[in-house]
């Protein structure tokens, strides 16, 4: 993990981790997510919990992804890097592994009683911006959480 | 952390506590832990959420899941105790529309009675 402090009214705070595509690297992001929290005190309670809900399902929907693989495809690691400044928290997670094929203009949400399929749907519905792209080799997922204004505050 | 405990109230209801995460590691887990309540003759359950401070889709799946399971066996789900996040989440999923929420595992386990 690093700490980045560009300015020292206006800091930014990077938190990164490289992780094995296990469920058992859940635990670690959450941990991570702390982690960013307890360098900026000053975040709000629904932007913590809405930020932290798209990270989970972002690394669970690539985790999964990469159960789904052929079992003779190599084992890709993730980068996780979280970052937080004055205006916004984002995270990217980085991989090698496939192409996933996805069209995020197309998620919907599930009915009620549906047992899987909410992730992606409730990550756009929790968040500002969600975007996947492929770059060259690799997958780069970014969300975006745009931070509320502090109370008083005409920003 | 990933612990979740099972209580019986007098009337028969068990009571599942879920832990501080329900994730796609601990929501195996909350599903195999009602079927084995629901294999040993208990289907009616309240899951207090009063711990459980992150929920994700993973959770909600297992959630629905449970419910199913309970009323297949002649049973029902309750929850209880949502925090805020969590009923954040309810609500944005339209979940509150078909797992019966109350605030407290006694107004929760009550509600069988009915």
């Amino acid at each position: 993990m690093t700490t980045n402090p560009h300015h020292v009214n206006h800091p930014t705070t990077v938190c990164q981790l490289t992780l094995p595509p296990h469920p058992e690297s859940i635990d670690a992001i959450h941990d991570l997510v702390a982690a960013l929290w307890a360098q900026n005190s000053q975040l709000s309670d629904p932007d913590k919990g809405r930020f932290e809900l798209g990270v989970i399902e972002v690394a669970s929907n690539i985790i999964e992804d990469m159960r789904r693989a052929p079992p003779d495809a190599p084992q890709v690691n993730i980068v996780v890097t979280l970052t937080a400044d004055p205006q916004e928290i984002t995270a990217r997670f980085c991989d090698e592994g496939r192409a996933t094929d996805i069209d995020l203009s197309a998620v919907d949400m599930p009915d009620e009683m549906a047992e899987r399929g909410r992730g992606l749907a409730l990550t756009q519905a929790m968040l500002d911006d969600l975007t996947y792209e492929r770059s060259g080799s690799t997958n780069i997922w970014t969300l975006t959480c745009v931070r509320a204004a502090p109370k008083g505050s005409a920003r | 952390m990933t612990d979740i405990s099972t209580r019986t109230l007098d009337d028969g209801i068990e009571v599942v506590r879920p832990p501080e995460r329900l994730n796609m590691v601990t929501a195996p887990r909350l599903v195999a832990v009602i079927g084995d309540l629901i294999a040993g003759g208990h289907a009616r359950v309240v899951i207090d959420l009063t711990a459980t401070e992150f929920i994700d889709s993973s959770g909600l799946g297992a959630l629905v899941s449970c419910l199913k399971k309970t009323r297949q066996a002649g049973g029902d789900l309750r929850i209880a105790g949502s925090t805020p996040h969590v009923q954040t989440v309810f609500d944005l999923t339209n979940l509150g529309r078909v797992l019966q929420l109350s605030t407290t595992v006694e107004i929760a386990s009550a509600t069988f009675q009915t």
